[in-house]
């Protein structure tokens, strides 16, 4: 089996590409390298069905509602599926089984952090921001902080987490597309990144919400069912006896019962484990702080809808997570450790390594068939998952930076500024909260309608500004390992976002000094904390290698900067000199809780 | 019938009047609209206590009627109809026990389904409430203290339970790894019956949430959504 293996990977990256252009099927029994041919076209059918759904889906409307909320009428099962669409990245797919392909228990223990953290969006989280905002995480904090630093500050988070969260997908999808198609060049990587990007900008510029969430849905769909296949055609294999799959995984993993113990990857030092406990930590907080994970609840139409969508999210993610323990297992049992880590030293193909073998094995029709089926499943997940955090991106900066802090602040200097003077001279209170009410309601411009369209092409805009940003980010990001920028994404979303979404909901004294303080007070230690951590350098691995100016030990901050963000929320709000403002948290607290007067 | 409500000083100064303008408008409340508050409430307006909100309440609890209200039935035949006028309405902030919008099935039990919340209201032309009044007398009132209770006191002691029970399983990897090599039967130790554990305590919460949502919120919930809606109108 290993020599098999070997020469799958090596035979692979020639024979391809001449493949492709001569035979758009596979023969019968297919030689070695063939079954990357059968995986492009499925990669092109993949491509096809997204965009004639963006190109159908894109012409229902052109509303704000449509383009950030899909319309608000997806049904709970969909908004389920398309909540683990967007959460099941092909980091989850193929990296948590890849984990546990080489690291067994430490790989189970990583996906564990995934799963409970949905308990935090599902009780603390989902309903109450679907009854308060209309499409964005920074829309929660308007409701009760009228501030525009707050909405900036949030939408910022929101753009650097996502933009995180976006560069590891790319930098990931890159050197796994790569992969799959059987080559290794650094010019393959290149293009597709930038073939990524291009269609991700493509669905949301023109898809929107409605595209993108379809786009989560076929993938999620896709996903559970590969999995279903391959754990179905696993467990058969091993006649239902998960006891003798687990004796043959530590068999083969090349370390023995340790396979099956805590400590294979994160048990060499007290530092690495303090570090995993940092991330299990942001694992399980940040998850709640995802604006790509929040802005999904706006697109059903009630907070109960929402409950439910999130009931069948984390079914699907429970499940999908289990199954992918199984596989990890299998393919350590059936492939083994060495091949894995062979194949890629992240373990990022053992799940397609997998279906080869159940399939037949290399060479075999069904080994070829599994290989592409697995393969186009992981650029379906690749593609969605970019689609939708390029949305959330990109409402971020428009509804939040660009509409709610920014073009306010002309009519600021202009208008409003003689009015104001007026009122302080001879008003009385009671008119200035009326008018201020009615102000803000109307959104102070010529109408909401127009102000809705103008925001939609900025936020389109965005789309492809954010697109662009994050390809060229990625192709100089390569190096970088995508474990490590999804686990900052999770802990920049948990320091920054987490905290102050939490105070606004649920502390009636919360103050928007706080609210200010608590979004930085995350986010500034987390990038930093990163940036004197040994992943920029000090090691071998580091960002410079050359030279060393690491003073934090840890690679994840999390542990250091969710406390953080909590404490200057805490901390700027017993020091605001103004109180907190009774009437807006009932009116978030009614909103929230009953959903009077949700969007 | 108008409804002069009293906007209090001081409760609007903190207003920043150039924020988020989005954030506040419900796409489906007439209230969102703009020319409504400045025109009703005029300048020196009389401040302070909810005024009460008059006589649309007939038509609110009209609409308010959910089939089959859950709870609190001990209220309602002690509550007799013509409490559900304009002034017990406005007493109801102060009023401690009996969720008041739940007396409203057996008073009119003409049971509209919610879905008629835009149904031309009865008391017609509402010309402007003051939402932050409004926002105020509901979140004082029994009902939602009731559920906001029921919520709370549900979701913190579960989220901190959980949330603990899984930071001391990830803390057991780095602080007891002897015990979680403790081997439990063939190939599976401790370490994975935690693990499994892990994934079992997830759902069985899902679950328990979700029943407790239901059963205990869900309509209180929608039927003060209603009722706080009409009186935004």
């Amino acid at each position: 089996m290993t020599s098999v293996m070997t020469t799958l990977m090596t035979g692979a990256v020639r024979n391809t590409v001449t493949t492709v252009l001569t035979t758009a099927t596979p023969p019968p029994v297919a030689p070695t390298g063939d079954h990357h041919s059968l995986a492009i076209v499925l990669f092109a059918v993949v491509v096809l069905v997204t965009l004639g759904i963006t190109l159908w889906v894109g012409r229902q409307g052109n509303a704000a509602e449509d383009f950030y909320a899909g319309g608000r009428d997806f049904t709970p099962l969909q908004n389920g599926f398309a909540l683990s669409g967007d959460y099941l990245s092909a980091a989850s797919f193929l990296g948590v089984a890849g984990l546990i392909a080489l690291y067994g228990y430490d790989g189970v223990l990583y996906s564990i952090g995934f799963l409970v953290a949905w308990l935090v969006v599902l009780m603390l989280v989902a309903e109450l921001v679907r009854n308060a905002g209309r499409y964005t995480l920074a829309d929660v904090l308007a409701l009760r902080l009228r501030r525009r630093k707050v909405r900036a500050a949030a939408g910022g988070a929101s753009v650097v987490v996502t933009l995180l969260y976006l560069v590891a997908q790319m930098v990931g999808a890159g050197s796994l597309v790569a992969l799959l198609l059987g080559t290794d060049s650094p010019h393959a990587r290149t293009w597709t990144i930038i073939a990524v990007g291009a269609l991700m900008i493509v669905y949301v510029t023109i898809g929107g919400m409605r595209a993108t969430t379809w786009i989560q849905i076929i993938k999620a769909c896709l996903l559970t069912a590969g999995s279903v296949l391959l754990t179905v055609l696993l467990v058969v294999r091993f006649h239902g006896d998960l006891g003798e799959l687990m004796r043959q995984a530590a068999q083969h993993s090349g370390a023995g019962h340790r396979y099956l113990e805590p400590g294979l990857k994160y048990g060499h030092s007290f530092t690495s484990r303090l570090d995993f406990f940092s991330l299990g930590l942001a694992l399980v907080l940040g998850t709640a702080g995802l604006p790509h994970i929040l802005s999904r609840f706006y697109t059903v139409p009630t907070a109960r809808a929402a409950r439910r969508s999130t009931m069948w999210a984390i079914g699907l993610v429970g499940g999908f997570y289990l199954m992918a323990i199984v596989l990890g297992l299998g393919a350590t049992a059936l492939v083994g450790s060495a091949e894995v880590r062979h194949a890629n030293s992240a373990g990022n193909t053992a799940v397609p390594l997998l279906a080869l073998v159940l399939g037949g094995g290399n060479g075999s029709t069904g080994g070829v068939v599994l290989f592409a089926l697995i393969s186009a499943i992981a650029f379906a997940t690749i593609l969605a998952v970019v689609a939708g955090l390029t949305l959330a991106s990109s409402a971020a900066f428009a509804h939040d930076i660009w509409a709610g802090a920014w073009r306010t602040r002309p009519r600021r200097a202009r208008a409003a500024r003689p009015r104001g003077r007026r009122r302080r001279g001879e008003a009385v209170p009671a008119t200035r909260s009326a008018e201020g009410v009615a102000t803000s309601r109307s959104a102070g411009e010529p109408g909401p309608g127009a102000g809705d369209q103008q925001e939609v092409v900025v936020a389109r805009f965005a789309a492809g500004g954010i697109g662009a940003a994050a390809i060229v980010i990625s192709l100089y990001a390569q190096q970088l390992n995508v474990a490590f920028l999804v686990g900052l994404a999770f802990a920049v979303a948990a320091s920054a976002n987490l905290p102050v979404l939490l105070y606004s909901l649920f502390w009636s004294r919360f103050t928007a000094r706080g609210a200010v303080w608590s979004v930085y007070g995350g986010l500034v230690p987390a990038i930093v904390l990163v940036f004197f951590s040994p992943v920029v350098s000090g090691t071998k691995v580091a960002l410079f290698p050359g030279v060393d100016f690491h003073w934090f030990p840890l690679e994840n901050p999390g542990i250091v900067s969710i406390p953080l963000g909590f404490l200057a929320g805490w901390i700027g709000t017993i020091t605001s000199p103004e109180p907190a403002d009774a009437d807006r948290f009932a009116e978030l607290e009614v909103r929230a809780l009953t959903g009077a007067g949700a969007a | 019938m108008p409804q002069q409500q009293a906007s209090s000083p001081g409760q609007g100064q903190r207003f920043d009047w150039w924020a988020a303008p989005a954030a506040g408008i419900p796409s489906d409340t007439p209230s969102g609209d703009p020319a409504d508050a400045p025109s009703g409430v005029a300048p020196g307006a009389p401040s302070g206590i909810p005024s009460g909100i008059p006589s649309e309440q007939s038509a609110a609890h009209r609409r308010t009627a959910v089939p089959a209200q859950p709870v609190p039935v001990r209220t309602a035949p002690t509550h007799p109809a013509p409490a559900h006028t304009a002034p017990a309405r406005a007493e109801h902030p102060v009023a401690a026990g009996p969720e008041p919008w739940a007396a409203a099935a057996p008073v009119d039990g003409t049971a509209v389904p919610p879905v008629h919340r835009d149904g031309p209201p009865a008391a017609a032309a509402p010309e402007a409430v003051d939402r932050t009044e409004v926002y105020r007398a509901v979140q004082a009132s029994a009902a939602f203290q009731a559920i906001r209770h029921s919520y709370r006191s549900f979701v913190f002691p579960v989220a901190g339970a959980f949330l603990g029970w899984y930071l001391l399983y990830v803390a057991a990897q780095a602080a007891a790894p002897g015990l979680m090599r403790t081997p439990v039967a063939g190939p599976f130790n401790v370490a994975w019956l935690l693990g499994l554990l892990q994934f079992a305590s997830t759902f069985l919460l899902t679950w328990l949430y979700a029943r407790n949502a239901r059963t205990k919120r869900d309509r209180a919930a929608l039927g003060l959504r209603w009722d706080t809606q009409d009186q935004l109108r």
